[in-house]
């Protein structure tokens, strides 16, 4: 409650070194708190952009396995497509040094190629000219060759001759 | 920015208030002697204090340096003195056009108290007590009535009394109807002559205080009933002789306190720069 008839005179609890002293603290602290403040915001900053980039990073292995995978499958079909293209040419090759082979006195009426068999049908002078010219080749070429032989009216010898080649396996 | 900067310096300045002492000096002068009481006050409570008297009623040498030695100790001293220009009083109102019917208005210093009463200075006496006391410097300047009632909190507004300040060179008196002010007045005793005081002022302070209760029974200003009891705070020695006669005389129930003026007055400034005892 008010008793007085006057005001009391100010007073001045910090003398003027001691308010320099508090102006010097109080400054200081001002910047470490903003320095502070400022790398608190920066931290939270650069924890949202590491959390993006981990993300991204995230999709991009994702993205990276796929396509290991895509290249792998790839490199397989090449593989076998390069080995069938390989056996393919190989067996050309034999068929054509095959019907080289095929002597004069024999006659083929058809050849049949299918699933690593071959079947011949055709005539021949005589069995032995066809064991020495034609069996003696396809022996080396297939791994089991078995011949009928049946007579004609002509006086020549019908033939029919299938060879078969072991299947493999595919890698 | 600068008001933000003083407000903090003044919110720092609270809070190391509390840790400072605090030094209350209370000066009140008689008719040839002058009373100071040094009072510290720690926290909330008060740690220390002395008073001592010193010759004559103007502030001396003497007077400028011990109050400067008690000022040494904190920065936060406050000094005060108690009033006693006979130009003041109390009144049972706080509006100025009311006041108009018990004293002149104009050129007063008052402070109202629930809005109901008012104690009053004249500008004049202010500006001469603080002229008189420029070489200490003043922070407070209290009327006896805020001392009366900071004395008789309780009683004032619990009862019907009339509440008795007996000064070496004046009265105060006032009357409380159960927190209600109903009447003061302010009395200074002068003396013809020093070498009877002691005999002489007795008598004289009874007829004043039987004049002054003759008023407030009989204007019509005032509101009055019968006053039951007095309660006197007296600074005086010889305060038996006083207190007998009130009441072989007015046949009133009188409770005495013997009081420390100065030590009163320092409490008082204690309470009024808002550290509480």
């Amino acid at each position: 409650m008010l008793y007085s008839f006057i005001a009391p005179r100010p007073k001045r609890v910090l003398g003027n070194e001691v308010r320099l002293v508090l102006i010097f603290f109080a400054t200081i602290s001002t910047v470490l708190l903003a320095l502070y403040g400022f790398f608190l915001y920066q931290n939270k900053e650069l924890q949202s952009e590491m959390q993006a980039l981990q993300v991204q990073y995230t999709e991009i292995a994702e993205q990276n396995e796929m396509l290991i995978d895509d290249i792998e499958f790839i490199e397989e079909q090449a593989a076998f497509t390069e080995s069938i293209v390989t056996g393919n040419t190989i067996i050309k090759e034999q068929i054509n040094n095959f019907m080289d082979l095929v002597p004069d006195e024999i006659v083929l009426h058809k050849v049949v190629l299918s699933n690593g068999t071959l079947i011949l049908e055709g005539s021949t002078t005589d069995r032995s000219s066809f064991q020495n010219k034609l069996q003696l080749p396809l022996n080396s070429m297939f791994h089991e060759t078995n011949v009928t032989y049946s007579t004609q009216e002509d006086s020549t010898l019908h033939f029919i001759s299938r060879s078969t080649v072991q299947k493999e396996s595919r890698p | 920015m600068r008001i933000r900067y003083a407000r903090a310096v003044m919110q720092i300045s609270k809070v190391l208030a509390y840790f400072y002492t605090k030094v209350f000096i209370g000066i009140v002068h008689g008719r040839a002697q002058t009373d100071i009481t040094v009072l510290t006050v720690r926290g909330s409570s008060i740690s220390h204090h002395y008073t001592r008297k010193f010759d004559g009623i103007e502030c001396s040498d003497a007077m400028q340096t011990f109050i400067e030695e008690a000022a040494e100790l904190s920065p936060l001293f406050f000094t005060a003195v108690l009033c006693d220009a006979a130009e003041q009083g109390a009144i049972p109102t706080c509006s100025k056009q009311h006041a108009g019917q018990f004293t002149d208005v104009d050129f007063l210093e008052s402070i109202c108290f629930d809005e109901k009463w008012m104690i009053y200075l004249s500008r004049d006496a202010l500006y001469h007590l603080q002229e008189r006391y420029k070489r200490i410097g003043v922070d407070f300047i209290f009327s006896p009535f805020a001392l009366i009632k900071q004395l008789y909190k309780e009683q004032i507004s619990r009862e019907h009394a009339l509440f008795i300040l007996n000064e070496e060179t004046s009265v105060s008196l006032a009357v409380f109807d159960k927190g209600e002010f109903q009447f003061a007045a302010y009395e200074k005793i002068g003396v013809s002559d020093l070498s009877s005081e002691k005999q002489d002022d007795i008598p004289k302070r009874f007829k004043s205080i039987e004049k002054i209760l003759d008023i407030y029974y009989h204007d019509v200003r005032y509101k009055s009933s019968f006053i039951e009891k007095i309660y006197l705070a007296d600074t005086q020695k010889n305060t038996d002789t006083i207190v007998t006669l009130m009441k072989n005389e007015l046949f009133i129930d009188v409770e005495y306190a013997s009081i420390d003026l100065a030590y009163e007055v320092a409490k008082l400034a204690a309470t009024e720069a808002k550290y509480a005892l």
